[in-house]
């Protein structure tokens, strides 16, 4: 224990070399832009539920359509876990988590604002949500020393996203 | 390689060895995989070495293929758990 502590500390100084273990194929492919796609594609699910929500009277595939828009919710849902969970648990390390101590935090955050996005039907709870999903994407972009930048995503729910500024080729 | 290592465990390798055996971890510089700890599973006669994982997710010694000696950056003569 002691011995692990002092050899923390000295990699915390001159960087020992890291070596892994892959249990996993490392395809090193890692973009939160997945994450983004599915928690505004649950906005627009939200409003579509809402449009139906206002009709007076529903008729059966009007009903059918509300079951597939719920449950196409609860999968975008999973999938933000998913994409998020990836990031942090296989991508994000040591220099990462030192340069953004409250990555751990933020992440938590997601998976609680996911959890509250697919139990309600509240628009306002699910663009929370891509607020934070955006924060993440920023943390992940500037740990690959890429810019970013804000923009209102062109096409329905024209909401705000975060994209990496990259330079063309 | 759990149980054996896990993340954040520290190794000491030695350059130095007299010779590997079935069994001994080996740190490798592999030309797909980078830098990987596994454990030596099968030495053919050419002195090719094929290497294993210790549990089920790990990558199979077909997925890493035969490496030969000077793809063996050292052997793991000490583990420093977490």
């Amino acid at each position: 224990m002691f011995l692990h502590s002092l050899l923390t500390a000295t990699d915390k100084i001159i960087g020992i070399k890291t070596v892994s273990a892959h249990c996993d194929i490392p395809c090193k492919i890692y973009d939160p832009c997945s994450a983004q796609i599915a928690v505004l594609t649950m906005i627009r699910l939200v409003d579509l539920i809402e449009e139906l929500n206002a009709k007076e009277e529903k008729s059966l595939n009007d009903q059918a359509q509300l079951i597939r828009l719920t449950n196409e919710k609860e999968e975008h849902g999973a999938k933000v876990k998913d994409e998020i969970r990836i990031i942090w648990g296989d991508y994000i390390k040591q220099p990462q988590i030192e340069k953004h101590p409250n990555v751990h935090e933020l992440v938590h955050s997601i998976m609680l604002q996911t959890s509250k996005a697919k139990q309600h039907v509240d628009r306002a709870v699910t663009v929370k949500l891509l607020e934070l999903v955006n924060e993440f994407a920023e943390i992940f972009w500037s740990t690959k020393g890429v810019p970013t930048f804000k923009a209102v995503c062109p096409y329905p729910p024209a909401e705000t996203v975060v994209y990496p500024k990259l330079d063309p080729v | 390689m759990l149980p054996v290592l896990s993340g954040g465990d520290f190794i000491i390798i030695s350059k130095l060895y007299f010779r590997l055996k079935v069994g001994d971890f080996v740190v490798v510089d592999h030309p797909v995989y980078e830098l990987i700890v596994k454990r030596v599973f099968k030495i053919s006669g050419n002195k090719q070495y094929l290497l294993s994982g210790e549990d089920q997710s790990s990558l199979k010694p077909e997925q890493i293929g035969w490496l030969n000696k000077a793809q063996i950056k050292g052997k793991v003569i000490c583990k420093i758990r977490k």
